[in-house]
């Protein structure tokens, strides 16, 4: 779902004008990436986890030139889905089996 | 989290918990849906269905078979992505020419064990050595001592300077409690005893008279003393050339890494730190070298004559251990030697940084010009003072060029483009 959609929907819920949700939305992403920058996890009730992660610097082969690189260190934010989201995806794919 | 953001919108905390229970309950419920769920500014959310496939069971050891199932990906979006790696951002993936740099690595790894080995092998055949005098000693101990003095003389050699040093060695651990100057101690100890070993049949071939005159005491001296001391002392000998060994490994390795970081010195840190632990190490060196020339003075009291060489020879390694240091650090000290004299001959009318340590040149460039690929133009403009743009010196006054100069426009892309392929360019010079 597109995120315009997604604030749409969420316009219907709470019955609030576009204005104050942009508002909302972006403090609430602000907290999070506030968090992630001092390397702390953040986990949300019903939701899941988001967790800043450090990952080594590695080489790699590029697989169209065939040329050796060193990839640098990186820290990237993970996302670990809680119990709900992971064992709603469950039954859908026992449902399709 | 509710009370976070309440304090950040000003909104009360019903509002505030209405909105966050509403936004990820419905999150969830999109998701769980097994459609993908876009929030600008932080990412995208994705249920991804993942084949089956088979696997082992870990403790079992049985094969077994992941049915196939939906996994939730998440990609953070790319505002997210850079704050979060903000501290890692100067860094680019680089192209390795060759396998040169791996097997560099490698191969000085090798080497560290090689010389290792060849030490450890020099231990052992001292020990061998040692062993073999001992057991012709005790053998013919009570017959024709004439026939072997060399052996005898050798055996009291090194007996009684070992005797000495024994002592010598508690006293040292016991009034400095650090375990280097201890390590440094006997790692001074082992090639001189080696060369005590190997050196004192010579001397004596050379001197028969001295030779006669020692022996006498020898005999009577050694051969009371001889047998009670001699089971310790082989227990101890054991027991230290065990140490000698461990202790000489790490010291290589510590050198080795030194070197390595030298060599390699892309971080100004490393280099700093460095420079200021050789001067300790060299410290640490001289006051062991005394310390040994000491006890040697004290063993020559004792032993007379025979053992002036065990002091020379001594001494000369400890000369020879302190050289290739003093080499070393000798060449760390050159390049900020230089760099200061060159950073007064600067004119300061322009912008100007002075390096500090976890400041590179793409940092300086991210900061001035919007892009870390402009750091060239920073390296063109200062290509006096940087020997190797790969490792600027801590405390380089670097002048920032004008943006103009060069053309310089992080919103352009041939602008962008040129400076990559001339950072290609420089960089392949110092490879």
């Amino acid at each position: 779902m597109e995120y315009k959609k997604f604030i749409e929907e969420l316009q219907k819920r709470l019955g609030k004008n576009k204005k104050s949700i942009d508002a909302l939305m972006s403090d609430t992403l602000q907290i999070i990436k506030e968090h992630s920058v001092m390397m702390d996890s953040f986990s949300i009730q019903g939701f899941g986890t988001f967790e800043p992660r450090k990952k080594a610097e590695r080489i790699s082969v590029n697989p169209a030139t065939g040329k050796r690189m060193l990839i640098p260190p990186k820290i990237v934010l993970t996302f670990k889905p809680g119990t709900i989201i992971k064992n709603k995806l469950r039954e859908k794919s026992d449902n399709e089996q | 989290m509710v009370d976070l953001l309440s304090r950040k919108s000003d909104c009360t905390k019903k509002e505030a918990e209405a909105f966050l229970k509403e936004f990820f309950t419905l999150a969830t419920e999109i998701l769980s849906s097994g459609e993908s769920l876009k929030i600008n500014g932080l990412g995208v959310f994705k249920p991804v269905w993942v084949e089956k496939r088979n696997s082992v069971n870990v403790q079992t050891g049985q094969p077994c078979e992941i049915p196939g199932h939906y996994k939730l990906s998440f990609t953070p979006d790319k505002s997210m992505r850079d704050a979060v790696n903000a501290p890692f951002a100067c860094f680019e993936a680089e192209i390795i020419a060759d396998d040169v740099d791996i097997k560099d690595t490698e191969i000085f790894d090798m080497a560290a064990e090689d010389s290792d080995m060849t030490e450890t092998n020099i231990d052992d055949s001292s020990t061998e050595m040692e062993t073999v005098v001992m057991s012709l000693d005790k053998e013919t101990s009570d017959i024709v001592i004439a026939d072997i003095p060399d052996e005898r003389q050798n055996v009291k050699d090194e007996i009684q300077p070992e005797n000495n040093q024994l002592p010598n060695e508690m006293n040292i651990s016991d009034t400095t409690n650090q375990k280097e100057s201890k390590d440094e101690n006997t790692e001074h100890k082992l090639p001189a005893e080696v060369y005590d070993a190997q050196t004192a049949p010579e001397e004596k071939i050379k001197e028969p008279e001295e030779k006669e005159h020692i022996e006498v005491i020898s005999v009577s001296v050694v051969d009371n003393y001889e047998k009670e001391e001699f089971r310790r002392k082989q227990t101890w000998r054991n027991r230290k050339n065990f140490w000698y060994g461990f202790v000489t490994s790490l010291l290589i390795f510590v050198v080795a890494d030194l070197i390595w970081l030298c060599y390699n010195g892309t971080f100004e840190e490393g280099q700093v730190t460095i420079s200021s632990w050789i001067p300790a190490i060299i410290k640490n060196q001289n006051q062991e070298g005394e310390k040994n020339k000491d006890s040697v003075s004290v063993v020559k009291a004792l032993v007379t004559d025979s053992l002036k060489t065990t002091e020379v020879v001594r001494k000369d390694t400890a000369t020879l251990e302190n050289k290739p240091i003093t080499n070393m650090n000798e060449k760390s000290n050159k390049v900020p030697e230089k760099e200061i004299n060159n950073d007064t001959m600067l004119s300061e009318k322009t912008v100007t940084e002075i390096m500090k340590p976890g400041i590179f040149l793409t940092t300086l460039s991210l900061k001035h010009f919007g892009h870390k690929t402009f750091w060239v133009y920073i390296y063109q403009e200062n290509k006096a003072n940087i020997a190797n743009p790969n490792s600027v010196p801590v405390g380089t006054k670097l002048i920032i060029p004008e943006k103009s100069k060069y053309n310089i426009d992080s919103n352009n892309r041939e602008s962008v483009e040129k400076a990559k392929a001339l950072a290609t360019k420089i960089l392949s010079e110092y490879e």
